[in-house]
């Protein structure tokens, strides 16, 4: 009894230690107002607004190590050190999965040792990873910056979906790098060996949906009826298929949903997921899939395309050298062969909805050289550095300036990799930008608990999967249980992290 | 003033004595030394630390809560409360454990009595029975996605398991895609390891005294009752020790997170993937105060479970003298 007496007797003294020292390294929480003075204060003290083009100091700069992302920095940082000389540029590349645990365990080192010489002064973000490294303190919101510095204006300059991306709340914490929208790549070679003209896929337009599924359905006929094995790829004909589409990436799956006058969220906030029009579209997705006009689960990332295995593709202008590439195992889509065209209309042309969405550049919240991240974050949002981004060919600007600019890079790309793209339309990347575009913004800002934003986002893609995956005999009932099951993990997963 | 004299002539000789054995020990010590400062750094430092994090709510970078309110959270059974998706996690564990522990001890028993024999090329069967374990964890797991892939929507692109069952005229079946199919899937997979359970019995079976056959055999004991009176008794020390280690790793089970994620419907959100996901998920900051607490009452369950086997482990057999 005495030893037992002992032993708790120990254990809450450990505990009361353990909570003294803890309450030690207690930080207040800072309001709003304190995080605006704090870096009014900075930027009056330690970031020169007025720097020019002979400014002297460095930068250091963090991107995803992988080829597109490196080309992309390459391009960019080129044009800024023809642009400012005297700035010396680090470069930290760092592969992707390092992006999402070791940056913010890097940060959480720094900010308890107070040495921040190892982290960057600009790193590459979307908004789909912000918000947590907004939570640990790790991204700076320049929207501060952009109220102090009169020669720029973020709402002047970048389109304004891609800035509603680009913040949470009121403050901005990243500038939008690129605008990407989906569009409808095909190819040509296939089209004519189904003897489908062109003429069928208008570039001015977006087919309407009835033009879309007679297509889908023409296309596949064709190829079911043809004989012979493809030589670039050893299949036989008759195992293409109409489309290749990513259903279940985010992205897709809600203007899919929102074509057919969707929903995940009401006006009020309130989970508004298991209705008859998401439903609808699910049924949609999965009988084009029954009817072999698409693939599977619809989770390829444009291989069955690339592999000629599809003649069309919903896809962004982000892949663009994916897509033409023919140096890989699969053959790919020669340049000539490739055509792009408007996304179709999916159901009724009032709910006509194109998936958009950006990455782009947020300058750390400790950032050593704030001077030089800024003068970067401006140059990249600028013409120089927008069409230096650009010149790489998988970009389209988020500089709205240059969305139809005709002499703008990315409309008139140089590069000898895109020589033999004929009659590419440019134009299907900004069809209806202003009025059919729609991020997932659309229904994560009406979810008032920060931290359930993307899990909400991911719960919706969920549904679509287990949609897709259901089986052929009990599909309808499958996925009205799907959505059901959908409203609900929906509203638990936001009240999970109310707490 | 004589005691005072004593007591501290008593006081420097018993520190001369210390001196004097830590000088003898130098060697020792200094051996010892990296050990004991490694301990110190990678074990104790984060022990204590862990406990910190529990009582607080560090996020990675900064604490600006310290209380007890992350066990407030794990006990918070109300619909949203978190005590509903831990304690579901630790439910999802404690089946694995029991169903993983008693397959996999009952057939790498069954497989080692049947190897325990003296055939032709008995020692080749051994190692090709072993052989699956020397496959690491994450490549069987890709192999063992794959033969389960199951695609209704499609059945041409349905994996091994599904394409015999099709051929055999039966139904495809859900496997990892259903929530009542996966957490039966995982189990089954575990028989890949039953090897490694098999050579642990072996050793066992070759410490029994061949004299103890003997004397039953000359008894007229058949292979069942010597299986039952001999066999079985004699080789629970082993058992014991499979069941205590078995009950520890399977309640630490993570491995499978890299292949088969939660599961669906969290079918395979064991507990310690749950933690892992507190605390360091991608999409947003970690909660590593909430994971440690969950941790720490892990350690608890783990340990209590523990001292329960070892204070109900009468039924050991340990030979002669039984101790």
């Amino acid at each position: 009894m005495k030893k037992l007496l002992c032993i708790i007797l120990s254990v809450f003294l450990c505990l009361g230690a353990l909570l003294v020292s803890g309450c030690g390294l207690i930080e207040k929480e800072q309001t709003d107002d304190e995080i605006r003075q704090e870096i009014e204060e900075l930027i009056e003290n330690e970031v020169d607004l007025d720097a020019g083009r002979d400014y002297t100091g460095t930068l250091k700069v963090l991107y995803q190590d992988i080829p597109s992302e490196t080309a992309i920095i390459d391009a960019l940082l080129g044009a800024f050190s023809q642009a400012y000389p005297n700035i010396t540029i680090e470069r930290i590349p760092m592969v992707e999965t390092n992006y999402l645990t070791l940056l913010p365990n890097m940060h959480s080192t720094a900010y308890r040792t107070g040495d921040y010489s190892e982290m960057p002064d600009v790193m590459w973000t979307t908004n789909e990873v912000f918000a947590g490294w907004i939570q640990r303190d790790m991204l700076m919101p320049v929207n501060y910056f952009d109220d102090a510095d009169d020669s720029f204006s973020a709402a002047d300059t970048f389109v304004e979906l891609m800035l509603e991306d680009s913040m949470l709340g009121e403050r901005m914490y990243m500038f939008p790098r690129d605008y990407d929208q989906i569009v409808m790549y095909y190819n040509r070679e296939l089209l004519e060996l189904a003897g489908i003209p062109e003429s069928r896929i208008p570039s001015d337009r977006a087919l309407t949906s009835a033009e879309f599924n007679q297509l889908l359905r023409d296309l596949r006929t064709a190829f079911d009826n043809m004989e012979g094995t493809n030589p670039a790829n050893e299949h036989p004909y008759s195992k293409v298929r109409p489309l290749d589409a990513i259903w279940t990436w985010g992205s897709l799956c809600w203007p899919t949903l929102k074509s057919f006058g969707g929903s995940v969220m009401a006006e009020d906030g309130s989970v508004d997921f298991n209705t008859p029009e998401n439903i609808r579209a699910a049924t949609y997705v999965r009988e084009l899939i029954r009817d072999e006009l698409t693939f599977g689960t619809g989770t390829t990332k444009h291989a069955n395309f690339v592999n000629n295995l599809a003649p069309l593709c919903f896809e962004t202008r982000a892949v663009l050298t994916d897509l033409i590439d023919q140096s890989q195992e699969v053959p790919g889509v020669a340049p000539k062969d490739l055509g792009v065209a408007p996304m179709p209309i999916l159901d009724s042309e009032e709910n006509y909805a194109i998936g958009a969405g950006c990455s782009g550049y947020g300058m750390y919240r400790y950032a050593e050289n704030p001077t030089e991240a800024w003068l970067f974050l401006k140059f990249m949002a600028g013409e120089e550095g927008q069409n230096a981004f650009c010149s790489t060919g998988n970009g389209v600007p988020s500089n709205k300036n240059l969305l139809f600019a005709e002499n703008a890079t990315w409309r008139n790309l140089t590069d000898p990799q895109f020589s033999a793209l004929t009659n590419f339309n440019h134009d299907a990347f900004v069809y209806k930008w202003d009025t059919a575009a729609c991020t997932l913004q659309d229904f994560k800002l009406l979810v008032d608990v920060v931290a359930a934003r993307e899990p909400v986002a991911q719960a919706v893609s969920e549904v679509m999967t287990i949609c897709l995956g259901s089986s052929l005999d009990t599909y309808q009932a499958d996925i009205a249980r799907a959505f059901e099951r959908g409203a609900a993990n929906i509203y638990s997963t936001i009240e999970g992290y109310r707490i | 003033m004589k005691s005072k004299t004593l007591s501290s002539e008593n006081a420097a000789l018993s520190r001369k004595r210390a001196l004097r054995s830590l000088k003898k020990n130098l060697v020792s010590y200094s051996f010892l030394l990296p050990f004991i400062v490694g301990t110190l750094i990678f074990t104790l430092y984060p022990i204590v630390m862990s406990l910190l994090y529990a009582l607080s709510n560090f996020n990675g970078t900064r604490i600006t809560q310290i209380g007890f309110f992350n066990f407030g959270y794990i006990f918070d059974f109300s619909e949203f409360g978190w005590g509903r998706r831990v304690f579901g996690s630790l439910g999802v564990t404690f089946l694995y454990v029991i169903g993983n522990m008693t397959l996999s001890l009952v057939l790498s028993y069954l497989l080692a009595l049947f190897l325990h024999r003296n055939i032709p090329a008995i020692r080749a069967i051994r190692v090709l029975c072993y052989l699956p374990c020397l496959i690491p964890g994450i490549a069987s797991g890709v192999i063992w996605t794959d033969a389960f892939s199951t695609n209704l929507a499609d059945p041409s692109m349905n994996g091994l398991f599904n394409t015999w069952l099709m051929k055999l005229g039966l139904e495809p079946m859900t496997f990892f895609t259903a929530a009542s199919t996966s957490l039966p899937t995982l189990i089954f997979t575990g028989l890949w390891g039953i090897g490694g359970g098999m050579i642990m019995w072996l050793a066992a079976f070759g410490n029994i005294s061949p004299e103890l056959y003997e004397a039953a055999k000359m008894d007229g004991a058949g292979y069942f009752r010597r299986l039952f009176f001999i066999t079985v008794p004699m080789s629970t020390p082993i058992l014991f020790y499979n069941v205590v280690t078995s009950m520890i790793g399977g309640l630490q089970v993570f491995g499978t997170y890299a292949n088969y994620g939660v599961g669906v419907e969290d079918s395979l959100h064991f507990i310690a993937i749950r933690i892992y996901i507190t605390a360091f998920q991608n999409t947003f900051p970690g909660n590593y105060g909430l994971a440690c607490a969950m941790a720490w009452i892990l350690f608890v369950i783990i340990a209590a479970l523990t001292l329960v086997m070892f204070k109900t482990g009468g039924w050991i057999q340990y030979g002669e003298g039984d101790e």
